[in-house]
């Protein structure tokens, strides 16, 4: 089922990559490898989990998080890498291949449990889940600017990031399926909005964070 | 002990986000700062996990990350952002980076004396921890005793550098599950005491620099 709901969404997409301008047809193309990193994620999970031993709730909350937020940081290390490195660049990038995960992981859910799904769930997962995967790549992809610049800070410091998403990423998890699972919607609008409000005081660089 | 941990990275991510707001500060205090979220997140997963399964987490589990992604930060802040100042490489001093690698040596020994004892499974989480602290320890030593030819870079970062020496110490000890509980105990109440510490003496030091 995962494989139809993506050849739904992708081929169509694909068909409008020729007719965008260059910055939109990037932005779109690695929205589209953000789902194809989601159908990996999802055989890896798939194949993992039978060997783990655990149970699925305490599986989500340790081996997702680290496969998925590995499989995300590849796309944008290839861009910054073969392409361009500078965070304006990098950072929509990394924000495209996040909400291109989520969207698949979103529909596969969707398609899953569609006599159960509401509008407010809908919504929910739209404020919460996705925005998490948004803000877990952008996070790593904000070390990953330094891989031509900076080398010795690209090398220590995206461990440190990808740490940091891994994190932040089983946080969600383990809250979202919690009777806490109010605090775990909010935790991703909170964060991002204090990376907004960050960003927007020219006084504050931050080394992986600032334009 | 968990809510400790937690209390001390919050109240250290606090002052480091005010000392960003209100003052310009280096890229390695930035840095710095990067580490305490990191282990305030990982603190952050063990106190909710602690919550939300009625007791802390057996084994290895992902607040593992937000120390190992600490360890990244502190590493990246002497090996990409001040090593190359303190250090120009002359071959005069080639005995004193060997000398700071000494200590480095304790963290690998009680890793191996472990796996020896009680067997890699066992002792494979400590091992992503180890290493970054390993290179974290060797930068503080070297820092602590490199002699400041000209800058005053290094002399003034020496309370901070002994601080992540003992804290580097008081982490370590925390982690091994051999060691006596009594020990551990003190070791983790310690570890919360430099790592609060830890921002401050870097701050005072930084703000040196620009005299």
């Amino acid at each position: 089922m995962v494989y139809i709901i993506f050849f739904c969404i992708s081929i169509p997409m694909l068909l409008m990559l020729p007719l965008l301008e260059s910055r939109s047809r990037w932005i779109v193309g690695f929205f589209l490898l953000g789902a194809v990193t989601a159908l990996a994620a999802y055989e890896i999970n798939t194949i993992v989990f039978p060997f783990s031993g655990m149970s699925a709730r305490s599986f989500s909350e340790l081996i997702p998080p680290i496969v998925e937020e590995l499989l995300k940081a590849l796309p944008v290390l290839c861009y910054a890498l073969l392409l361009d490195d500078s965070r304006k660049r990098v950072l929509p990038v990394a924000m495209a291949v996040g909400v291109g995960f989520a969207v698949l992981e979103n529909t596969a859910l969707l398609v899953e449990y569609l006599g159960s799904v509401s509008i407010a769930w809908a919504a929910g997962r739209g404020f919460s889940a996705s925005l998490m995967h948004g803000l877990c790549t952008v996070t790593i992809g904000t070390g990953i600017c330094y891989v031509k610049k900076q080398k010795k800070l690209f090398y220590t410091g995206t461990f440190g990031l990808i740490s940091i998403a891994i994190t932040m990423h089983a946080l969600f998890n383990l809250l979202i399926q919690s009777s806490f699972d109010i605090i775990g919607m909010i935790m991703p609008l909170t964060l991002y909005a204090l990376l907004y409000v960050l960003r927007s005081r020219k006084k504050m660089k931050l080394p992986f964070l600032s334009y | 002990m968990t809510m400790i941990q937690l209390a001390a990275a919050l109240i250290s991510v606090l002052y480091g986000g005010i000392a960003c707001l209100r003052h310009r500060q280096p890229l390695f205090f930035k840095i710095l700062l990067y580490g305490l979220i990191s282990y305030f997140f990982g603190a952050l997963f063990t106190a909710c996990y602690s919550v939300v399964h009625g007791g802390g987490p057996v084994g290895f589990h992902v607040g593992y990350f937000g120390h190992i992604g600490a360890y990244f930060f502190l590493f990246s802040s002497y090996y990409g952002a001040i090593d190359h100042l303190a250090d120009g490489g002359e071959s005069k001093y080639r005995v004193l980076r060997i000398v700071s690698a000494i200590p480095a040596i304790v963290p690998i020994a009680l890793l191996v004396w472990g796996i020896v004892n009680y067997g890699l499974s066992t002792m494979l989480p400590l091992l992503m921890l180890i290493l970054p602290m390993t290179f974290t320890l060797y930068f503080a030593v070297k820092h602590l005793v490199f002699p400041d030819v000209e800058m005053g870079i290094i002399r003034v970062m020496r309370p901070y550098n002994g601080c992540v020496i003992l804290f580097c110490i008081a982490e370590l000890a925390g982690q091994f599950h051999y060691l006596p509980e009594t020990v551990r105990t003190a070791s983790a109440i310690l570890s919360c005491l430099f790592l609060v510490l830890l921002l401050p003496l870097a701050e005072k030091g930084v703000r040196k620099w620009f005299i």
